[in-house]
């Protein structure tokens, strides 16, 4: 090798990972796209109702709002130079920094955000085998890949409908199970990677099979705005952001800090939510009228609206948080009729109505 | 600037464009994300980037990357030799990396794979939200018409667009000074009127299919153009300028000519709506916005915004619509597909890796390096005791045969379903509905497995591909809309555009199928002459050429009363025939569904 090429070369240490230190757009200071926003405040309260799907336009700030959102949140407490971002409370068997004699200090670091590039490999995904240790000790030993470093955090990965079928296969079975296993080079794993699945894409790109689509627990369908003071006011707080920015955060802060406080309450409160029983038999009406199948719609809607519920401090979900989220929770379990032309939101609305009208006339 | 070039040189407003363009990237580098240049290769291009280098400083770095390079090499990652050698991790920098604060150029952009594309897409986000460093791209699109665009998603990150095409050799010159200093106004501190911002706003959003990405880039260049101009203010000039540079429209400013116009206007004109309430508004709206709808009205009803700013940005605004209704920039930022292989390859060379293997696949297979190192690390302690935990420069990694492992991939056929529809007055306006709606049948069912489907319709004096192979409803429907019918029968010319665009579906790996939907009965030949009796001749000799090809084909004879002549020509080509009088949607799409199925 030429030593000019050798010279080029970084030597890092693991610990030093390269990361985004600048603060991304504040959350509250994105214009409009409140469904978007509305879906990713849920997931945020309870990560366990899978997914949000955002299919829509190019530059509506998709990714936008999910590096917002990471930041807004709370940070975790973990393990210094652990790499599978252990709980301090619970560790992952397989990390060797979290089980070793001397517990390293706990340590706070931002939510993470993977983001999560078309290319990538399964091995960089699921994590492969250590080559400097397998170098150096002739050891086999673990390298943790993206799923990884994604736990507890937000897994991002723009035009998902383009991603090879089987790391879609691959990431939406994790995303349901919380666990990565990897059965691979003589490497038997399994470690905890529980995080937010956000997928975005362009329909117009091709589209997702619809066995995928179902495993997404939210869908929102965005377009950039039309009219044109929204867009005025995008641009200009956009470029607000990048002329002076120190300026900007400071004057979102306040606005920020709110939205935390939220969901923290909500995130506290959700395990108290009850479902009144006139809500659950409107969710049940409600997915057969569709034709839904499976259990999955019923009970995606039903966290969904114990998540709104608690985003607005009530201990009950009614039968409005049904109708809230029904568009986000089923719009994209309909089954495919290409030749009804109404998109599947109106679907939804048009049997929420429906459904409503019913319950009046019956009353 | 224009103004201070030599006077004896003959500079295009174009050049000069380029050349502004060229200080801006200099003095705005990453902030732009970058350029799209569109130009083929040649001695103008090769002027233009050496301007942008001159200009920048020869000391920034310049990192040229080929449109096949690997993903691994963009973002960098373990050297192996280096690790070896020296006994630890050695991370390489990528190739971004090395051009951080400088200029990457990318040859070849429309080539690129989504894969790479979507790696660097990615970058030019992440070099943006941190505000400082990142690098410029430069992507050298070379694509010319009809071939595959460039990957939208990267499309839409370039702030600026720069077509290089039709300038000649002596209509360029290198740039009067050397590297450009910051100018004295840093862009930040530029002032924006607001209400010339939402003049600005009004002007993108006549101008169809530009998201909101581009509208915060043109606001972007406007406060560049006026920073590098030394003033503190952005002025309406600026605003056009910008529109220009970023949208791609190389007139400088000016209005189309009023004849240009009314061609316009002409074309923009919809085609009969075969189908009324086929699509829904919303969509129908935002497929067939006209350029500059109520650009009049716009300025009458908002009195505030000083006219001369409107007219200025309406102006600039009404030359991109122009320009994008004519060429096909327009459609190419929504064709999604980026660049595949037009290279035959066949079996599974090709294809997702699914899995290593210590055999060879086939003859000529190539052990994956990185894997092969895998399977012989593990061994080297026994293999060679004496280095084991002593490992330096020299030290050789003992690798045997029985390491070696390679890729196999697995490669899907994904067929694509060609409808050659008969069009023409001959038959029924109901049947090219029913056609459509097999289509749409067919996609509903198709995106299930991943198959294309494609439109050819022949009517009048040539046939047209309607839908290019698509795997997306919403394209199809969008496409569909408004499907002209009636006419003459031009069968020969739809036989053979389906046979054209069935060869790039097969150069793509795919396998085609082709639909024809056609009583059979020519009246148009290939010249477009109306001379029965040559066109059923070229027909029947386009149709066995493409028995000939092997190409898979169903006939649907829609005839009323079936005669031979379409039998016959259905024997000729080897397809399935089948007599369908009565055209029916739901039938045409299962007799095709099962065809894809069954082979």
């Amino acid at each position: 090798m030429v030593h000019s090429q050798i010279s080029r070369m970084l030597i890092r240490k693991k610990s030093e990972r390269p990361f985004a230190v600048t603060i991304p757009f504040p959350f509250s200071a994105i214009v409009g796209q409140t469904e978007m926003k509305q879906a990713l405040l849920m997931v945020a309260v309870d990560p366990t109702l899978g997914g949000v799907l955002v299919f829509g336009d190019r530059g509506t700030g998709k990714s936008t709002a999910v590096r917002a959102l990471a930041n807004l949140l709370p940070a975790i407490t973990t393990h210094a130079g652990c790499r599978y971002n252990c709980d301090t409370g619970s560790v992952a068997e397989c990390c060797p920094v979290c089980n070793a004699k001397a517990r390293p200090a706990s340590i706070k670091v931002p939510t993470p955000v993977v983001d999560l590039p078309l290319g990538v490999t399964e091995d960089r995904l699921c994590g492969a085998l250590d080559l400097e240790k397998a170098l150096l000790s002739g050891e086999r030993a673990f390298e943790p890949g993206l799923l990884a470093r994604a736990h507890r955090g937000f897994l991002y990965i723009d035009e998902v409908n383009l991603l090879e079928d089987h790391l879609v296969d691959l990431l939406l079975d994790v995303a349901a199970s919380g666990i990565n296993v990897v059965e691979r080079e003589g490497l038997s794993i399994r470690h905890p990677a529980r995080f937010v699945l956000v997928g975005s894409g362009n329909p117009e790109e091709g589209e997702l099979r619809p066995q995928l689509l179902d495993r997404f627990g939210l869908s929102v369908d965005v377009r950039s705005p039309q009219d044109i003071e929204t867009r005025v006011e995008v641009v200009r707080r956009r470029d607000e952001y990048e002329r002076n920015r120190a300026a900007f955060l400071q004057k979102w802060a306040a606005a920020e800090g709110k939205i935390r406080n939220r969901i923290l309450a909500a995130r506290k409160l959700l395990g108290e939510v009850e479902v009144e029983d006139k809500a659950l038999t409107m969710a049940a009406h409600l997915c057969i009228r569709l034709g839904i199948d499976g259990m999955r719609g019923e009970l995606t809607l039903m966290r969904a609206a114990r998540a709104i519920a608690a985003l607005e401090k009530r201990k009950l979900v009614v039968v409005k948080d049904i109708v809230e989220v029904a568009p986000l929770a089923l719009r994209h379990r309909l089954r495919r009729d290409p030749l009804d032309e109404a998109g599947s939101s109106a679907r939804v609305t048009r049997a929420v109505d429906e459904m409503i009208n019913q319950t009046v006339g019956n009353a | 600037m224009p103004e201070r070039l030599p006077p004896d040189a003959q500079i295009s407003a174009r050049w000069a464009d380029a050349l502004l363009i060229a200080r801006l990237l200099a003095v705005g580098g990453s902030s732009l994300g970058g350029v799209r240049l569109q130009s083929g290769a040649g001695p103008v291009r090769d002027r233009w980037l050496e301007v942008v280098q001159q200009l920048a400083g020869r000391c920034v770095p310049w990192i040229r990357i080929p449109a096949s390079v690997a993903p691994s090499r963009l973002k960098g990652g373990i050297d192996i030799a280096a690790s070896l050698r020296a006994g630890m991790r050695v991370e390489e920098t990528g190739l971004l990396g090395r051009a951080d604060r400088g200029f990457a150029v990318l040859a070849m952009a429309e080539r690129t794979e989504r894969g790479v594309a979507a790696i660097f897409a990615q970058e030019l986000d992440i070099s943006r939200e941190n505000g400082s460093g990142g690098f410029c791209l430069i992507a050298l699109d070379e694509a010319e018409k009809g071939d595959v665009p460039m990957s939208s998603a990267l499309v839409d990150r370039l702030d600026i667009a720069l077509n290089l095409n039709g300038i000649a050799m002596r209509e360029t010159c290198m740039a009067d000074d050397e590297a450009v200093t910051r100018p004295a106004i840093a862009p930040e501190a530029v002032e924006f009127p607001d209400d010339l911002l939402s003049a600005l706003g009004e002007a993108i959003l006549t101008i169809p299919g530009t998201s909101m990405r581009k509208y915060q880039a043109v606001a972007r260049l406007a406060r560049m153009v006026a920073a590098i101009d030394d003033r503190s203010l952005v002025t309406p000039p600026d605003c056009a300028a910008a529109i220009r540079l970023c949208l791609g429209a190389f007139a400088s400013g000016e209005a189309v000519s009023d004849d240009e116009q009314e061609e316009l206007d002409h074309e923009e004109q919809q085609p009969p709506n075969v189908e009324n309430g086929e699509s829904d508004p919303g969509e129908q709206q935002s497929a067939d916005d006209p350029g500059e709808p109520d650009q009049d009205q716009d300025i009458v009803r908002d009195g505030e915004v000083p006219e001369e700013m409107m007219i200025a940005a309406a102006a600039a605004s009404r030359a991109v619509s122009a320009l994008l209704a004519r060429a096909d920039t327009g459609r190419a930022t929504n064709l999604a597909r980026t660049g595949k292989s037009g290279a035959m390859r066949s079996g599974s060379r090709r294809g997702r890796p699914t899995g290593l293997v210590n055999r060879p696949p086939y003859a000529e297979a190539r052990p994956d390096v990185v894997a092969t190192l895998r399977a012989a690390i593990p061994w080297q302690r026994l293999r060679n005791p004496e280095a084991s935990g002593n490992w330096q420069a020299g030290t050789a990694l003992r690798v045997l045969p029985t390491d070696f492992r390679y890729m196999r991939f697995r490669h899907r056929t994904e067929s694509t379903a060609i409808f050659a529809v008969d069009a023409s007055g001959s038959t029924a306006i109901s049947r090219l509905s029913e056609a459509k709606g097999a289509i749409e049948l067919l996609l509903g069912d198709c995106y299930v497995r991943r198959d294309n489907v494609a439109l050819v319709a022949f009517r009048g004096f040539a046939a047209e591909t309607l839908l290019e192979p698509t795997r997306s409803l919403v394209r199809a429907k969008r496409s569909l809309t408004g499907l002209p019918g009636g006419g003459a029968t031009p069968l020969a010319g739809g036989i053979m555009r389906s046979i054209e665009l069935a060869n790039m579906v097969r150069r793509r790996g795919q396998s085609p199928l082709i639909v024809y939907l056609t009583d059979g009965r020519g009246n148009i030949a290939l010249d477009g002459s109306p001379n029965r009796e040559r066109a059923a001749e070229e027909a029947s000799s386009l149709a066995r050429q493409c028995g000939a090809m092997g190409f898979r084909s169903i006939f649907i004879d829609i005839a009323q009363r079936p005669r031979d002549t379409a039998r016959a020509l259905a024997s000729a080509m080897n397809a399935d025939y089948w007599p369908l009088p009565h055209v029916n949607a739901a039938v045409i799409s299962s007799i095709v569904s099962r065809t894809m199925r069954g082979g």
